[in-house]
């Protein structure tokens, strides 16, 4: 586990959209048990108050599930975490978006320049 | 929670604090910064009654500082303060002597995290060394809040992320905690709270995380405002 | 309690080294001492029986015998230990206090963070004081007999006097100030010696407290305890000779000992508790 924070976002914030990537990108399947809150201060070299805060956010937003006293587990809803995927495309899309108009440049013109340059970079990997 | 009070503060005709007021929480990491000079030690000392105050008043969990207190509040002040020629195992056995709140477990267990050696003499002890051994004499007290002065100046790089673990670890876990430091990038994500001290008065006091939500801002970016205009 | 007692044993553990070095020093002196004094007194005797073809006898009528007695009031060699013994102790009145915040381990920390009364930290280092000096007494009235016997041995019995210990303590000029043979002297002495040291304790947390200011006003606290202490018996004997019984001046010191005591006690204790710093 290693996550590098900027120190301008919320660390807890940067923590739950690290296990966001992790889940859309399958490395944590659903269901899959996720280590404790101290742990996870441990391994991300964070205070226990922020890993605590990331995942009762993430219980809010029902990417966990802890039952009683066992450890906290990915959701098996499959609407979270379909939503997950779109939600993390969508970030992206927008991001993405929202630097490339000051460019102006036509629609159709830049999605062939994106299919040309994902394409080139799908096929490094 | 702590709560310091107009506090001021005279050495001779010099004033070192004049009308210093913040709050440290239980269960959070709460940061003094500011350059040397500024009054951050003088804050820590007047806190654990170890130097008078002219004015303002401190408090813990409500009540002014007194002998019971010495069983909920821990002060590892910057340089280690046990004599010289004692052994960290006698460092150890004094502490377990004096304080009920004395956690051998801890204890023990922090002596195998930081590598530290029982029959090494204090006087004998690497820079790096005897600042663990100063933060194992606090933090093996069971103590609600731990105060901690300066704890990376000085010390190689190892040793700094030894003690830097431990603000992610258990040890300081539902524990207030407060630190001074003139170096806050390698610890800017690990505190709750930021006080910023210029010249004996506090300029801004700030929860980090709800001003990165809030402004998008770093604590060296609020630094950067505060004390450079 | 149980926590002055530990600060008590530490206070005593950490001198042990010094300590044992006073003891070490005395012993050997004093036994050196008598030796080298018995050894160029018999010189002395063996001199004149042979330029002045004389007995041993005819010596000691003559020019009268030695004694054990006149080897600890006049040799170096007995006083001195005791002399330095004394000074050591003195300092360290001082340096009981001030190693804790020299240095760059400060102690004192620790100590005024201690769960505890701070005056038991106070209280802890005035018993130590007390404890090493009745030791070193107790300790010097314990070789005494043993040197004794040892100058019986070496000096035949027809060279010297004997005296027992008990006469030679009472009329020595210095044991009989440390040994005092009454009660009532040895609790003026000891209580003076006591207040004495509290007073010192008092100046040193003056300073300690106000530093450079503090140190002024120590120099004056202490001035005026002295002053407090010696001038009654100063007017009483110069203005009004023989209105007071011995009696009743020795009660009169010993209330004013008693108040000055108590009074740096209390002094004593806002100090620590309140101004010191570290």
């Amino acid at each position: 586990m290693k996550v590098t924070f900027n120190n301008r976002d919320p660390v807890y914030l940067q923590v739950v959209r690290y296990f966001k990537q992790e889940i859309a990108t399958g490395r944590l399947q659903a269901g899959q048990e996720i280590p404790s809150r101290r742990e996870l201060a441990g391994a991300l070299h964070i205070n226990p108050n922020t890993a605590q805060k990331a995942y009762k956010e993430m219980e809010e937003q029902g990417l966990i599930r802890t039952e009683g006293n066992s450890p906290s587990r990915i959701t098996t809803d499959e609407r979270v975490l379909s939503s997950l995927r779109e939600e993390l495309i969508l970030d992206a899309v927008h991001t993405f978006v929202s630097s490339i108009k000051t460019i102006d440049v036509p629609v159709d013109e830049l999605l062939h320049i994106v299919k040309e340059v994902y394409a080139k970079e799908r096929s490094k990997e | 929670m702590i709560e310091v009070t107009s506090v001021t503060k005279k050495y001779g005709r010099k004033k070192v604090l004049s009308g210093v007021s913040f709050t440290a929480d239980k269960g959070q990491i709460s940061c003094l910064i500011g350059i040397n000079g500024v009054g951050k030690s003088t804050i820590m000392k007047a806190i654990m009654g170890l130097t008078p105050i002219q004015g303002g008043r401190i408090l813990i969990d409500g009540q002014p500082i007194d002998k019971h207190l010495y069983e909920k509040v821990a002060f590892i002040p910057d340089t280690i303060i046990m004599p010289p020629q004692m052994t960290i195992g006698e460092a150890l056995l004094f502490m377990k002597d004096f304080y009920a709140r004395w956690n051998e477990g801890r204890a023990e267990e922090l002596l195998s995290f930081f590598k530290l050696n029982r029959d090494d003499r204090i006087s004998d002890l690497s820079k790096g060394n005897a600042a663990k051994t100063n933060m194992l004499l606090g933090l093996a007290l069971d103590v609600d809040y731990l105060l901690m002065d300066e704890p990376f100046s000085g010390i190689d790089m190892f040793s700094r992320e030894q003690i830097a673990n431990v603000f992610t670890s258990h040890l300081i876990e539902d524990r207030g905690v407060l630190i001074t430091t003139h170096e806050i990038h390698d610890i800017e994500h690990l505190i709750d709270k930021a006080v910023l001290l210029d010249r004996g008065t506090v300029l801004k006091e700030f929860l980090t995380e709800e001003l990165r939500l809030s402004e998008g801002k770093s604590v060296v970016d609020v630094m950067r405002e505060v004390y450079q205009t | 309690m149980n926590r002055y007692l530990k600060l008590l044993h530490y206070e005593l553990f950490r001198i042990r080294k010094l300590y044992a070095a006073l003891f070490a020093l005395t012993l050997l002196l004093q036994f050196a001492g008598i030796f080298l004094f018995a050894h160029s007194y018999l010189n002395q005797v063996r001199e004149a029986m042979f330029t002045e073809s004389i007995s041993a006898a005819d010596y000691a009528a003559k020019y009268g015998p030695t004694s054990f007695y006149r080897y600890t009031t006049g040799s170096l060699f007995f006083t001195g230990p005791i002399a330095i013994c004394a000074s050591a102790l003195l300092l360290y009145v001082f340096l009981i206090w001030y190693r804790d915040w020299l240095g760059k381990n400060m102690f004192i920390y620790r100590l005024l963070m201690i769960p505890a009364s701070r005056m038991s930290v106070y209280l802890a280092k005035l018993t130590a004081i007390l404890l090493l000096v009745l030791g070193l007494v107790a300790f010097e009235l314990l070789i005494l007999p043993l040197q004794n016997a040892a100058f019986n041995g070496y000096v035949p019995s027809d060279l010297r006097y004997s005296f027992s210990i008990p006469d030679i303590v009472a009329t020595h000029p210095l044991l009989k100030i440390l040994v005092p043979n009454r009660i009532g002297d040895f609790l003026l002495y000891y209580g003076a010696g006591l207040a004495g040291v509290i007073v010192v304790f008092t100046a040193i947390l003056f300073e300690r407290s106000f530093r450079f200011k503090g140190a002024i006003g120590a120099v004056v606290y202490g001035a005026a305890t002295v002053l407090i202490f010696v001038l009654p018996a100063f007017v009483a004997e110069s203005a009004f000779p023989n209105y007071l019984y011995p009696r009743e001046l020795w009660w009169m010191e010993l209330a004013i000992g008693f108040l000055i005591g108590c009074g740096s006690l209390g002094l004593s204790s806002y100090l620590i508790k309140n101004k010191v710093t570290v």
